[in-house]
């Protein structure tokens, strides 16, 4: 009887983690993604981060200004 | 009594369930008091310099400005503002400036439609956004003492002015000239 409380409890356990994992899957998962993601975009989107960023930024914008 | 058992720990599942979802957001604090709520009448001043200046010293930050109260610098000239004033409320109500680097540009650029086929008036208003990050950074370079009220409010009135340029319609020829001019202003501060 004892035995099976405690298996019962570590299965709820268990659960109560997976739930909650599944619930935040997105969270969990965003570090690799946004890596992913901006190793993909890098060429189309630009590192803001500095003043000289956004000065050659604006630069490059300026080409399709007439 | 088993079966008891059984009852509570599924409960005890679905409470611990129901509250991983309420806890994936936590809600944001609203943002500080802007300069209209302290009472603080820096539109009244006749230059742009010394509202600039003012709105810097009483601690009225872009960011957190209220925009159906004030008209922003560079759409006031303009004789139809609406446009304008729309694309600083969209970008405050996106929180484009609290996302990092490319995420920002992603931003950026979705709000404004400047990606695929890049007409200019995407373009223009690209830049305006880019020019209202460099403002950002002086305003955030200001409040951490780095960069003086006078220096600041003189690198903000350049960039309000070359925002109006390219919002007037101006050729690139023009606003090259006051670009770099705050190329500059920036690397004075450097």
């Amino acid at each position: 009887m004892k035995k099976q409380g405690i298996i019962i409890i570590v299965i709820i356990l268990i659960l109560v983690v997976a739930t909650f994992a599944f619930i935040n899957r997105d969270k969990f998962a965003a570090p690799e993604n946004q890596n992913t993601n901006n190793a993909q975009v890098s060429e189309e989107y630009k590192n803001l981060q500095t003043n000289d960023d956004y000065i050659n930024a604006i630069d490059d914008t300026l080409n399709y200004i007439s | 009594m088993k079966r008891t058992i059984i009852i509570l720990l599924m409960f005890t599942l679905l409470a611990s369930a129901v509250y991983a979802v309420g806890s994936g957001e936590i809600p944001r604090a609203s943002p500080s008091p802007t300069i209209e709520e302290k009472k603080i009448d820096c539109d009244s001043l006749s230059l742009r310099v010394d509202r600039i200046k003012c709105r810097l010293k009483y601690g009225a930050k872009e960011e957190n400005v209220d925009y159906d109260v004030r008209v922003p610098e560079a759409c006031r000239t303009l004789r139809n503002p609406t446009a304008c004033i729309a694309l600083y409320k969209n970008v405050q109500q996106n929180r484009c400036y609290e996302k990092t680097v490319t995420e920002k540009d992603r931003c950026f650029k979705t709000l404004v439609g400047f990606s695929g086929n890049k007409t200019e008036e995407s373009a223009r208003n690209y830049m305006i956004l880019l020019l209202y990050g460099i403002e950002e950074r002086i305003e955030d370079a200001n409040e951490a003492g780095t960069v003086s009220d006078d220096k600041a409010a003189e690198i903000i009135d350049l960039i309000v002015d070359i925002k109006q340029d390219i919002l007037d319609g101006k050729k690139r020829a023009d606003i090259v000239i006051k670009l770099n001019e705050l190329r500059q202003k920036l690397g004075s501060i450097k």
